[in-house]
């Protein structure tokens, strides 16, 4: 192996300071319209994100992009731009320390929407829309690295999008990595602006229509309400941000899908955008049927679905504080934070396709007892799934699980409740959000320790990252020459 | 008609022997100089040995004077660079046999002239169209359609249940709608007349009108219906290209809920069955394996085909199937002359893929008159479908007067949209398409009356 092609790491770095530098111009906006005092720290942040920006975006580069480079790039570049981003909050006074200032921003980028904030409503209209801003940024990141980017790593975790996207096979979309990268964009703005327009219509300010239309399409969480969209106690509110959230969950590629030539046909014929709506629909039901000893029929179905997309989406908004439901329906919402959405959205946690896969899995090791000497391939979408991608979502999946009990250990060693512990550790890993406990969604993170800040802002990394590129980093492999 | 044939394998010469005693000029070419030694022997044919595909090899058969080249070696490659050389040198016909779907799926170009080959025949998808039609008539030996479908032939042999047919002559038995064409008796074929008294024991060819078989058969037990209405699970055995070819054609039936099983030897070769036969559970494993075979049930299955290359293995696959109780089993033969064995042995359907291959090489040689031509019984008998053209000397008169060979009938006439069973009096029209079936030593003169 030669060396890390460390000018080019630090010119992509600096393009990124420039982009989240440049960024903050749109809350300095907001900032001055309303006057809300925070304007002269997004300014001077605008400065000490983009000078550094500038002068490693100058460093004059050879050679190309290779995986060892990417996987620095991407790891590296979340945690720059968590730094960056974390710097109006620390210059505007909304945390003092920095692991406070980190996590928040982090929360921000990898779409999860845990806050530490403990009195949102108080803070100034500059930092309420950064923080949702930093949702948007992350979930646009996220998916132009897992649908452009993965595939053409090919490598890995990664040769899981080959498979995972059959049909609709990225490389087809558009011959062109940049072409790629602008019909996401637009199928992105335009969800965004569709749900902006449609909250404003429905009562809501431009400004906390915009903030949580970028909260949304992100499946970031992130609300300008303590009581998020139960706030508003609009049915017309939740059912939108409901509808947009559960479009948020599906492979974007899809969308690209249906405006091509098969029309909804891609959309129909996705197992896996299939499977999320049965589990979606199936988890209404069982949720709602829980909380019927709790509120009116009526009630129960109009929170339980609110709480289960929102849940399943890793988005973590809240009509109602879930932390007050039964046990039997905080375990369902628990175990929907091992879920997630389709590939190729915003969305966190496992995701649907693994499950499909490990069931296939689980259910050919049953056929093989019947029929030892059988030949069967795993198929997704008609596409025969390699063995090897197998292997991967098992090594995932088993990663997954391995760092929420590994996390819910030195949680619960930090002094938090057993519940508290696991859901913070589910909801973080998942980048969902709240948890349950003394971290529900009424609640904030702020009252946790430092370390205990810390390791949650390093497994939002991680579980957005999906693991893999980001411990590659950490392997003694990788540095060695 | 001076016609090369290039490569003396089975199919190679089983086309050889059918174009010569057809009366034409025959050059058979092949590499291997072993197997030309039987044709010298046996056929009135020129024997070359070299390279088909080579030019100088094709002079030396007079490709300038050939009217047709037909390319059956194991090679696709060969098969298509000779039809591309003999096009070169203007043969008017040229036909290929191509096994690798790759060649003769997807692109035009190959086919249609363009390049040279008129006709790409394979004989592995010809022999599963059959396997699948046998389904349909579980207890027939025989069943095949002609003249687009609207006429069936159907061949069975009278056991303890069709005592209700045993023991009358045809006239008493008055049949509608069909028509015993042939009756073989102690392996002798026979063209029966009214007077013609069934045994126990015969194998007898019947032909129908369409639907006859599925709907008012006389026949008990002789009813043809959707492959699925009597059969819910089948085995393959060997996923060669017949085997997979008719494990595809059968994938269709899944929803109405036919199982396959398909059993190939060859890891390799199973993996990538299994990879593109999604409704086919592909086991890896030898299909002659009483073991694997009890494991499988296949005793429970309603059907059994054998498809692998090598005879032995099919028959004795067959057999151990036969004696796990399986009802239904067909084999594919590569000689036929074992078929009469595994008739014996109680098999009762066998399929014989280079003998689909010479009849449908021969289809081409007659061009638009003779419309369809099929072997039975190892070729001892023919069943052809021709067009009847103006002034053939079957044509106008009463049958009766018109002096048909004696080993041969004419079993339907299709005029328009009518099926015909035709009786003495009755005359065959220009424009008539015909069905015959005729015994081996008189098709020559079928084909003279018809003008062929």
């Amino acid at each position: 192996m030669t060396e890390l092609n460390t000018k080019l790491i630090a010119r992509a770095m600096g393009l990124l300071l420039c982009v989240i530098a440049a960024a903050m111009a749109l809350p300095l906006g907001w900032s001055l319209y309303y006057q809300s005092g925070d304007s002269l720290a997004f300014f001077v942040s605008m400065f000490v994100a983009g000078i550094p920006g500038i002068l490693l975006a100058r460093i004059p580069v050879q050679g190309d992009i290779r995986l060892r480079e990417s996987f620095v790039i991407v790891s590296g570049g979340w945690l720059l731009c968590a730094l960056a981003g974390a710097i109006p909050f620390l210059i505007a006074g909304t945390f003092t320390n920095l692991p406070d200032a980190l996590f928040e921003a982090m929360s921000g980028f990898t779409t999860t929407g845990a806050t530490v904030i403990a009195d949102v409503e108080s803070q100034p209209a500059g930092i309420l829309f950064w923080r949702s801003l930093l949702h948007w940024l992350g979930g646009l990141g996220i998916i132009v690295f897992s649908v452009v980017l993965i595939p053409r790593l090919g490598t890995g975790g990664f040769q899981l999008f080959k498979a995972e996207v059959p049909g609709v096979q990225i490389e087809r979309i558009k011959p062109k990595l940049r072409e790629t990268a602008k019909v996401l964009l637009i199928i992105y703005l335009s969800l965004t602006l569709a749900e902006a327009i449609l909250l404003w219509l429905a009562g809501m300010s431009f400004f906390e229509a915009l903030s949580h239309s970028l909260a949304t399409i992100a499946t970031g969480g992130f609300s300008s309400r303590a009581e998020s969209i139960g706030g508003y106690s609009s049915t017309l509110i939740e059912v939108i941000v409901m509808v947009f959230t559960f479009l948020s969950g599906v492979n974007f590629a899809l969308y690209h899908g249906i405006f091509s030539r098969r029309g909804y046909q891609s959309l129909i014929r996705n197992q896996e955008f299939k499977t999320y709506v049965g589990i979606v629909i199936t988890a209404t039901l069982l949720l709602t049927v829980t909380l019927l000893g709790t509120y009116s029929p009526g009630q129960a179905l109009r929170h339980g679905s609110f709480q289960v997309v929102t849940i399943v989406t890793t988005t973590g908004y809240s009509t109602a504080d879930f932390n007050t439901w039964p046990d039997i329906s905080r375990t369902i919402l628990l175990l929907l934070m091992f879920v997630g959405a389709c590939t190729g959205s915003t969305a966190g946690s496992v995701k649907i396709l693994r499950w499909q896969l490990i069931a296939k899995h689980a259910y050919r090791e049953v056929n093989k007892f019947l029929h030892p000497k059988a030949v069967l391939p795993i198929r997704h979408d008609g596409e025969i799934v390699p063995e090897n991608v197998i292997n991967q979502v098992f090594a995932f999946t088993g990663l997954y699980m391995g760092l929420f009990v590994l996390g819910t250990l030195c949680m619960l060693g930090m002094g938090l409740d057993l519940l508290s512990a696991a859901s913070s550790v589910a909801a973080i890993l998942g980048n969902v959000g709240p948890g349950l406990g003394s971290v529900g969604p009424m609640a904030s993170y702020a009252h946790l320790p430092t370390a205990g800040k810390l390791l949650l802002t390093f497994m939002m990394l991680i579980g957005r990252l999906e693991i893999f590129s980001v411990l590659a980093i950490l392997t003694p492999a990788f540095w060695k020459r | 008609m001076l016609i090369i044939v290039i490569g003396a394998g089975k199919v190679g010469f089983r086309v050889a022997r059918q174009l010569v005693q057809e009366s034409h000029d025959v050059v058979l070419i092949d590499i291997d100089k072993e197997r030309l030694e039987p044709a010298r022997e046996i056929l009135d044919a020129m024997t070359i040995h070299g390279n088909g595909a080579a030019p100088k090899v094709l002079e030396r058969a007079g490709v300038q004077r050939a009217d047709m080249v037909i390319a059956v070696t194991g090679q696709d490659e060969v098969n298509i660079l000779a039809c591309l050389t003999a096009k070169h040198y203007g043969v008017n016909i040229t036909v290929a046999r191509v096994r690798n779907p790759e060649y003769s799926t997807g692109s035009e170009a190959l086919v249609k002239n363009e390049l040279g080959v008129d006709f790409m025949i394979h004989p592995e998808r010809l022999a599963a169209r059959e396997m699948v039609d046998l389904l349909r008539m579980p207890a027939a030996t025989e069943f095949r359609h002609f003249a687009g479908g609207t006429v069936e032939l159907l061949g069975f042999k009278l056991g303890p249940s069709h005592s209700s047919l045993t023991g009358k002559t045809l006239a008493e038995l008055k049949l509608e709608d069909c028509l015993v064409v042939a009756v073989d008796r102690d392996d002798t074929l026979l063209i029966p007349d009214g007077q013609t008294r069934l045994e126990s024991g015969d194998h007898i060819y019947v032909l129908g009108k369409v639907g006859y078989f599925g709907r008012s058969c006389m026949f008990p037990g002789m009813r043809a219906g959707r492959i699925h209405s009597q059969i819910k699970s089948i085995t393959v055995v060997g996923g060669g290209e017949i085997g997979f070819y008719t494990c595809q054609a059968l994938e269709k039936l899944r929803r109405n809920g036919l199982t396959l099983k398909l059993i190939e030897k060859d890891a390799g070769r199973a993996r990538w069955l299994a990879e593109n036969l999604p409704y086919t559970l592909v086991i890896h494993g030898d299909g002659t394996n009483v073991d694997l075979l009890d494991h499988e049930n296949i005793g429970g299955t309603d059907a059994f085909i054998a498809t692998t290359g090598h005879d032995e293995t099919n028959i004795m696959a067959a057999l151990l199937a036969n004696r796990l109780g399986v009802g239904e089993v067909i084999i594919r033969l590569e000689r036929e002359e074992y078929a009469p064995v595994a008739e014996a042995a109680g098999i009762h359907a066998t399929v014989v893929p280079r003998l689909i291959m010479a009849s449908t090489i021969l289809k081409l040689l007659q061009g638009d008159r003779l419309l369809d031509i099929t072997f039975l019984k190892r070729g001892k008998a023919t069943v052809l479908e021709a067009m009847v053209f103006q002034g053939a000397p079957v044509s106008r008169k009463p049958l009766k007067s018109v002096g048909f060979p004696k080993n041969a009938l004419i079993g339907m006439i299709i005029r328009e949209n009518e099926t015909i069973i035709p009786k003495g009096k009755d005359q065959v029209m220009p424009g008539d398409r015909v069905v015959v079936f005729s015994l081996e030593e008189a098709v020559p003169k079928v084909r003279k009356a018809l003008g062929l």
